[in-house]
């Protein structure tokens, strides 16, 4: 197949070829990473910039190291706080930024859509590096590339997601990309922190966190942010989350899932959502995730790039 | 249709040729290595590895792919999927044969030079290629050659082999508005 | 003296049930004669002005009883003169205005100030509505009394429902013994949370967050409830549920003074049109689904839902350049809602034009005792003629509003008020 899109802007959009083909790509991409010289000059004379209206350490950090590496110059804007009612939108900033010649913009905002409004207003690539409760597309992407990595194949697998599906991104992204790769996917949580009909998504809804242990092959636990909602918390006590749904090290070898692939999106909860020695167990695949992430990133920012000039050339 | 320009037993020799012409080459450095490059490339390099093998002399074979080193990411030859590099030993101090298909304009052989500096200083380079169309816009030429052809301005030359190809090992000359045989 | 004879019209009036060729005789700027055009010539005077409207359905002056002038406050993106100018041109005659300005219209100054401001634009007729409690806190009453006699002709919290049900039933008490309605906005803020959108399987894709139906539904339960306890006319703004049009209409069986009102947002557009995050579909109750949009539509025709009102909620363009879920909610209505609706659900056959003028005449005007929405001898000159068949494009640069916030923007309709008539002199004419 060939890659057209020059804009990421979410998995719901993209078929599997196109998904498989960034899995692909980025499995190059890694060995990048591997050498002495950590560089290659795809990206040569690019700019890349990091826009980022909420506060995010590693993904900004795993996007620009993507960039240096494909050799592209990087720049960094980030905003703290939402009240864009006041004063400058994002539109009008970006519309700034890019008027200094930017080639792609890689996007993180607290409101869902907003890389969508951006790529409409500005003429250079969008890449969505998670926006509001929608989409986390790389992200999911560097899941998919992990569990095909450890588990080598994604189809007929079984994936728990287990956490406050309600408010992640992260869900979103993977439920779009495994059901697509044919993953049966699992969302795991407290009632409260599941969103209305996301059956019709063809994913199982599970309450229960050893049914989820037992059955799954990899288990996605995600952070749990106690404190977040503006109308009180959809669980009485972190006390009584972890003891539903926290994952340890007695629940696994409870149901003798040694074979599980144990994944989080950092930073981890150590103690809540995941124990401390199954975050560092042989299960836990973290720090590849990690890994990925970055050759993940490499492969969205070349293909974007790539077909962002091809479609200025054919015009 | 394709023009049929040479069959399986002008690749089975000509291989066996350069893999002599390799063999003999007087190399700066410790050793040689080999280096293919994808797609056909890399096949070429594991089958002249094979015939040095055959002859007493194992070398090290390494795949490289170039993509990401192109000049031309606007004519969207690196969307289509690029392929793992795998050069698992040092190449420092060593002569590197690096081994293509068809050399023409020598932008990919650029790309790929500069590729393999990123994993050392080799002592030398030799370029190794099993035809040459001549037509080179940048300061290169090959060491080892199958044969220079000349090809009409909007055709190609395609080298079949039979590890990929359902032809088998083969040359085709394609002219301008022809089809490849698939 | 405003005289003035339409002639050659096919007149529709629900409330005296005239369908059918008349003509329209207007003098002193009140309706004098509607019927044969040999009497109404023989009634009229010499060197009257006459309007051929020969080919165009002549209406009573249409009415909106629900409309945000945002004066005082946001006059930038609306003022009682620009809302006037977009009512005619759109046919409205009659208007009724929302309280939830900055500050909030909750005293008898502010009522002769609206009242001021009309008179001096000249064009529509806008009667204000007062605030049920001062400065829209939802604390304490506001003086009704006073703003009745400064002509508020009902009194709402519109923006928000009135937070507990011991305020609404001293309130609904109050305004009983005044004889005015209460007009509440049916929200509870506890389930809508800072919901950006209808909350079901779209919300869930997009990851907004989402307002259930049962938002608008337990505080529609509730104040049936006190409607029955205090007697209070109750006036249900902008319903948009099935469960909302069921309760009403089990309501009205049972005698409860309420009357109730749909948009005609929530007649032609659901979920589904925010998938693109266009904040021009972000309104407030949210866009819903299509067995909502059914229930709203056999509630208007069965009368359930009294009323067609368009909810006109200007915005600046700033404003609704932002992310969806920081945009404000709102959408204009005034210069679309006829051409929506002829376009959607009469010339679709949804419903007849007879179900579409009542909602948007007679019925608002007994909502509010307007005592207009008739083509009555000795009602004021109201009439809006309408060429059903006349295909137009929605320009935004052409709203008379200021605003421009609508997501009808570029889409092709059909059918719209061409003339628009109040007290005998004609307003508005299309060019």
């Amino acid at each position: 197949m060939k890659w057209t899109r020059k804009h990421l802007i979410g998995l719901e959009d993209l078929s599997a070829e196109e998904i498989t083909h960034i899995l692909d790509t980025a499995e190059t991409f890694r060995e990048v990473s591997t050498r002495s010289i950590k560089k290659v000059p795809a990206l040569q004379g690019r700019t890349v910039v990091n826009m980022f209206f909420e506060p995010s350490t590693r993904t900004n950090l795993s996007f620009s190291v993507a960039a240096r590496r494909l050799s592209a110059d990087t720049l960094a804007f980030s905003k703290a706080g939402t009240s864009v009612s006041k004063g400058e939108t994002m539109v009008d900033t970006a519309k700034n930024i890019e008027a200094m010649g930017v080639d792609i913009m890689v996007l993180r905002h607290t409101a869902a859509g907003a890389p969508r409004l951006l790529a409409q207003n500005v003429g250079c690539s969008v890449v969505n590096a998670g926006d509001g409760q929608h989409e986390h597309p790389t992200q999911a992407l560097l899941d998919l590339a992990t569990i095909r990595q450890v588990r080598g194949k994604i189809d007929g697998l079984k994936v728990g997601i287990v956490g406050d599906i309600s408010h992640s991104r992260v869900a979103r992204s993977n439920i779009w990309g495994l059901t697509k790769l044919g993953a049966k996917v699992m969302v795991v949580g407290p009632a409260t922190m599941i969103p209305p009909e996301i059956e019709r998504l063809g994913v199982e809804v599970c309450h229960d966190m050893d049914k989820a242990t037992a059955e799954c092959d990899v288990l996605n636990m995600l952070r749990i942010q106690f404190e977040r909602q503006s109308g009180g918390n959809p669980f009485p006590s972190i006390r009584e989350y972890t003891r539903m749904f926290g994952l340890t090290q007695e629940r696994i070898d409870r149901f003798k899932r040694h074979d599980l692939t144990v994944m989080h999106p950092g930073p981890v909860n150590r103690g809540i959502e995941l124990a401390p020695e199954v975050a560092d167990g042989p299960q836990s695949v973290i720090l590849k995730q990690v890994e990925n992430g970055v050759a993940i990133r490499m492969a969205v920012l070349y293909l974007v790039a790539g077909a962002a000039e091809q479609s200025r050339e054919s015009s | 249709m394709a023009t049929l320009l040479h069959e399986a037993d002008w690749v089975e020799s000509t291989l066996n040729r350069l893999a002599q012409e390799i063999l003999k080459d007087p190399s700066p450095g410790k050793s040689k290595v080999l280096v293919g490059l994808r797609t056909r490339g890399a096949i070429l390099a594991d089958r002249l590895g094979k015939i040095i093998e055959e002859s007493g002399q194992g070398l090290p074979i390494g795949y490289i792919d170039a993509t990401m080193y192109r000049d031309d990411l606007h004519t969207g030859a690196g969307l289509k999927p690029i392929q793992p590099s795998e050069i698992n030993f040092d190449l420092n101090d060593r002569t590197v044969i690096l081994v293509d298909d068809v050399v023409c304009t020598g932008r990919t052989i650029r790309a790929a030079i500069g590729a393999l500096f990123d994993y050392g200083r080799p002592a030398a380079i030799r370029l190794c290629c099993m035809l040459d169309r001549g037509e080179r816009e940048l300061p290169i030429q090959p060491d080892f050659v199958g044969e220079n052809i000349q090809v009409q301005k909007g055709g190609f030359v395609r080298l079949k082999l039979k590890d990929t190809d359902p032809q088998g090992d083969a040359v085709y000359l394609v002219g301008p508005g022809e089809e490849e045989p698939k | 003296m405003n005289n003035l004879l339409i002639t050659g019209a096919h007149v529709i009036d629900p409330s005296q049930s005239l369908d059918g060729p008349a003509d329209i005789l207007i003098i002193n700027g009140k309706i004098e004669f509607v019927g044969s055009a040999e009497e109404a010539k023989s009634k009229a005077p010499d060197n009257l002005k006459e309007i051929d409207a020969k080919g165009l359905i002549a209406t009573p002056g249409l009415i909106d009883i629900h409309v945000h002038f945002r004066e005082p406050g946001m006059s930038e993106e609306e003022t009682v003169a620009s809302g006037s100018a977009a009512a005619v041109a759109g046919g409205f005659t009659s208007v009724a205005c929302m309280p939830n300005t900055d500050p909030a219209l909750d005293s008898e100054a502010d009522m002769n100030f609206i009242t001021r401001e009309a008179k001096k634009a000249n064009l529509a007729w806008v009667f204000p509505v007062g605030a049920i409690t001062n400065r829209r806190e939802g604390k304490e009453l506001a003086e009704m009394g006073n703003m009745s006699r400064g002509g508020a002709v009902g009194f709402s919290d519109d923006g928000s429902a009135v937070p507990t049900a011991g305020l609404l039933r001293r309130a609904m008490t109050y305004a009983k013994m005044l004889d005015k309605p209460i007009l509440e906005h049916c929200e509870d803020h506890t389930l809508a949370g800072d919901g950006a959108m209808n909350e079901g399987f779209v919300s869930t894709i997009l990851g907004l967050p989402g307002i259930p139906a049962e938002a608008e539904e337990v505080i529609v339960a509730r104040d049936l409830a006190l409607a029955r306890l205090t007697g209070c006319r109750l006036h249900l703004q902008h319903l948009s549920t099935i469960g909302s049009v069921e309760m009403v209409r089990r309501a009205k069986s049972e005698g409860i003074a309420v009357t109730a009102e749909v948009c005609p947002h929530h007649l032609v557009l659901s979920e589904e049109d925010v998938r693109g995050y266009d904040p021009n579909y972000k309104v407030n109750p949210p866009l819903r689904t299509a067995s909502d949009i059914e229930a709203c539509l056999q509630g208007l025709k069965d009368g359930t839902l009294d009323v067609i009102a368009s909810d006109h909620a200007p915005h600046l363009d700033d404003e609704k350049e932002l992310e969806f879920g920081n945009a404000p909610c709102g959408m204009i209505g005034l210069e679309t809602t006829l051409g929506v609706l002829l376009t959607h659900l009469v010339h679709t056959g949804k419903i007849t034009l007879k179900e579409l003028i009542a909602p948007m005449t007679c019925n608002p005007s007994d909502v509010l005792r307007l005592n207009r929405g008739r083509l009555e001898k000795g009602l004021q000159g109201d009439v809006t003629l309408i060429n059903p068949e006349l295909e137009w494009t929605v320009d935004p640069a052409k709203f008379r509003s200021k605003s421009r916030n609508c997501p009808f923007n570029g889409k092709t309709l059909k059918g719209r008020a061409v003339a628009t008539i109040v007290g005998g002199k004609v307003v508005y004419r299309a060019e």
